[in-house]
């Protein structure tokens, strides 16, 4: 069954340093968010609250709009985390680990056999099940670590730096596993530094930034600002007074053959801008909207703070 | 096993990663060719030179009490280290499963080697002169009663050990120290003893009981104890609502216990309040407070709720009450409880106020002054005063002092110390 989950007014504070402050976010179900920010913006602490790890200073986490404080238990069997660093039962072999952690989920023995071996063959490590765990690669214990935060078929999957210490073929395949349990109505909450590879697989956005969410929305939108539009014309390099004093047009710049340029207006203003500009004689060769990756607006924020 | 296994899944993943096949093989081997090798010796050269039972029961108490007892004293501080333990934190499993099937799972393999030498214990009973058969039942009972109990010790420092307590091999060694010679010397020395003197009683609230069966109980009352305190550990790390009473209940069952026995009747009974008094010191030892936690539970949405109030303050409350208690059950000397209530009061509260404002070693510079504080009786006492001021420090009945000044120091020092707390809070 598909989850949101949810907090409000999140605090937390380790001595004299506040991590989140005052944090609102809503993540939708069946959605992937990109959580992401610089060093020390939360990210992680926020995690831990969400899968129920670490307590808040003050403030609630929902979970499908339910307070998760009084019944720990529940947020625990409906979230899956994988967190940035953890340990393995070295003593183990990756089938026994996932075993444990299957009946410590509740699931019954055929159950756990059976998924033990769907997990371990979504994340390739099906010829390693029953070698020890202390013989694994890095990147292998983080495929073993994805896998256990699979196991429950969860509502919610949250992952701290899941691609860390992946080789390209597996963070490939971290991307198929990942749409493949959202478009199950599964909800996941990534958060990783590797911000070109969340653009092809996350729905939307949370951006934080000194404990505070400073943007939030859907990865195809962007922060709640002018768009940023691109103009070509034919033959010569376009001249910056075919824009000037028209409506909603600001920050217009020459790169090289084209004109850049912030546009205030919905799609509806735009198009009435070009059939502006074309009844005026100007030579349009292209009016596009410059689409703006993660990356971007993310450094967009970052430099605005700086 | 199977059964056992879904409803403690810890016993399952202890017995899959340390009771293999080949070590098990390997371990009852051991221990069968030291048992036969043992029995052989005692055939040879007769049980009044060497006791096979007697050796067999030994070994077998030092492998339950002892390497039972490390092996439950790394369980969760192990995993802290490893870094399993948070991935065990996001199941569903209750503190209680995890807990039980750390007190099961642990110290399995152990239980298993020291079940392989009883056979030899038992064939060497009947040529030992303490091998009786009327002692052999409470002789097992009470084998099995140090076991669980010093499993459980261990389990309970393993919960509550961390970075800030020395979560490190050295505190499992130091429960292993502490435990050891105690468990391995006196399971033995109990068996010897049963047979010596005839099953030995004694008077425990005024009825006769074998002294095996005092000894045996006071070891799984202690132990059931120290389990629920690795559980509230445990629940504590879980996140699951806390419940007040523990302390307040352990603080009243320790009164209770010691009360029972015969050196605390009469006056000697005020003199039970320095139980829940070392009680209280190792609760205010064992929960630091941070400043965020004082605020968050003086101003946060649980203000002042009684469950969310640091466990040292519920302590106090309750040394208070029990003082009280002991001083109206003990006319005859009535004053010493209140005044250990008051010095444990300062005590606590200048300790909590040195985790606030000492930034380093917080805990050992709070008992070096208290140590000082206590020591300053016997130093200004010995050699200016002829200890007419000792009262001033110290928890001391003054006969020939007025109830109120004899208390005086003893309120004044509580109350100077709660107000220096709460200013740093």
């Amino acid at each position: 069954m598909p989850a949101s989950i949810g907090v409000r007014g999140l605090v937390k504070e380790f001595g004299d340093v506040r991590a989140l402050d005052a944090l609102d976010l809503e993540i939708a179900a069946g959605s992937i968010t990109a959580l992401v920010g610089p060093n020390g913006a939360g990210k992680t602490t926020l995690l831990r609250i969400l899968s129920g790890l670490s307590e808040p200073t003050e403030g609630v986490v929902l979970l499908d709009g339910r307070e998760t404080a009084p019944d720990p238990r529940r947020l625990h069997a409906a979230v899956g985390f994988l967190p940035d660093h953890f340990g393995l039962y070295e003593d183990l072999t990756p089938r026994q680990s996932l075993a444990f952690f299957g009946r410590a989920y509740r699931l019954d023995e055929a159950a756990i056999a059976a998924r033990t071996a769907e997990v371990l063959e979504q994340v390739g490590l099906t010829d390693k099940a029953d070698v020890g765990s202390d013989t694994l690669s890095r990147g292998m214990r983080q495929r073993l670590g994805l896998a256990r935060a699979l196991l429950h078929d969860p509502q919610v999957l949250l992952l701290d730096e899941p691609a860390s210490g992946l080789d390209p073929g597996s963070r490939r395949a971290l991307q198929e596993t990942l749409k493949a349990f959202a478009a199950r109505g599964r909800t996941v909450v990534v958060s990783s530094h590797i911000l070109a590879e969340l653009d092809e697989y996350c729905t939307h956005a949370a951006i934080l930034d000194l404990g505070r969410l400073v943007h939030q929305g859907p990865v195809s939108g962007g922060p709640a600002r002018a768009r940023r539009y691109e103009l070509r014309v034919h033959g010569t390099a376009p001249d910056p007074e075919l824009l000037k004093g028209r409506s909603g047009v600001g920050g217009v710049r020459v790169d090289g053959a084209r004109l850049t340029f912030d546009f205030d207006g919905d799609e509806g203003a735009a198009a009435a801008l070009l059939r502006d500009l074309v009844t005026s004689g100007a030579a349009v060769a292209s009016f596009s909207e410059v689409q703006s990756t993660m990356q971007d607006r993310y450094l967009e924020i970052v430099s605005r703070r700086e | 096993m199977n059964a056992l296994r879904a409803a403690l899944p810890e016993v399952g993943r202890r017995w899959d990663g340390e009771c293999t096949r080949s070590r098990l093989a390997l371990g009852v081997a051991t221990t069968t060719i030291v048992g036969a090798c043992l029995f052989g010796l005692t055939r040879a050269v007769g049980a009044e030179h060497f006791d096979c039972f007697h050796v067999c029961v030994g070994l077998a108490a030092a492998l339950l009490g002892g390497y039972g007892a490390l092996r439950a004293a790394g369980s969760v501080s192990a995993e802290r280290r490893q870094g399993t333990w948070d991935l065990l934190r996001l199941t569903p499993l209750s503190s209680f499963e995890i807990a039980a099937g750390k007190f099961l799972g642990a110290p399995m393999f152990p239980a298993i080697l020291a079940l392989s030498l009883l056979p030899w214990a038992l064939a060497g009973a009947p040529l030992s002169k303490y091998g009786t058969p009327d002692g052999a039942l409470p002789l097992l009972a009470f084998l099995a009663a140090t076991a669980l109990g010093s499993w459980a010790i261990g389990l309970m420092v393993s919960a509550l050990a961390d970075e800030r307590l020395g979560n490190s091999e050295g505190t499992q060694a130091f429960v292993v120290v502490l435990l050891l010679p105690l468990i391995s010397g006196s399971v033995p020395s109990f068996a010897r003893n049963n047979a010596e003197l005839g099953f030995e009683t004694g008077q425990y609230w005024g009825a006769t009981l074998p002294l095996w069966l005092i000894a045996a109980a006071t070891w799984l009352a202690f132990g059931a104890w120290a389990f629920e305190a690795a559980r509230w550990r445990i629940a504590h790390d879980k996140l699951e609502p806390l419940r007040p009473w523990r302390i307040s209940a352990f603080m009243i069952f320790v009164v209770l216990y010691f009360a029972g026995f015969k050196a605390y009747d009469g006056a000697e009974r005020s003199a039970l309040i320095a139980w829940p008094y070392v009680a209280a010191l190792v609760a205010s030892l064992a929960e630091p407070w941070s400043r965020v936690q004082w605020r968050t539970w003086l101003s946060g949405a649980a203000a002042r709720r009684l469950s969310g109030a640091p466990v040292w303050m519920r302590a106090l409350a309750t040394l208070a009450a029990i003082a009280a208690a002991l001083s109206l059950s003990a006319p005859e000397a009535p004053r010493f409880p209140i005044l250990l209530a008051l010095f444990a009061a300062r005590d606590v509260c200048f300790l909590q106020w040195c985790r606030l404002r000492v930034r380093k070693n917080a805990d050992f510079v709070a008992v070096v002054y208290l140590a000082i504080l206590y020591g300053l009786p016997l130093l200004i006492g010995g050699i200016a005063a002829h200890g007419q001021v000792n009262y001033f420090f110290a928890a001391i009945v003054k006969p020939n002092l007025g109830f109120a000044l004899n208390v005086l120091p003893g309120l004044v020092e509580a109350a100077a110390a709660a107000a220096l707390l709460f200013h740093a809070v």
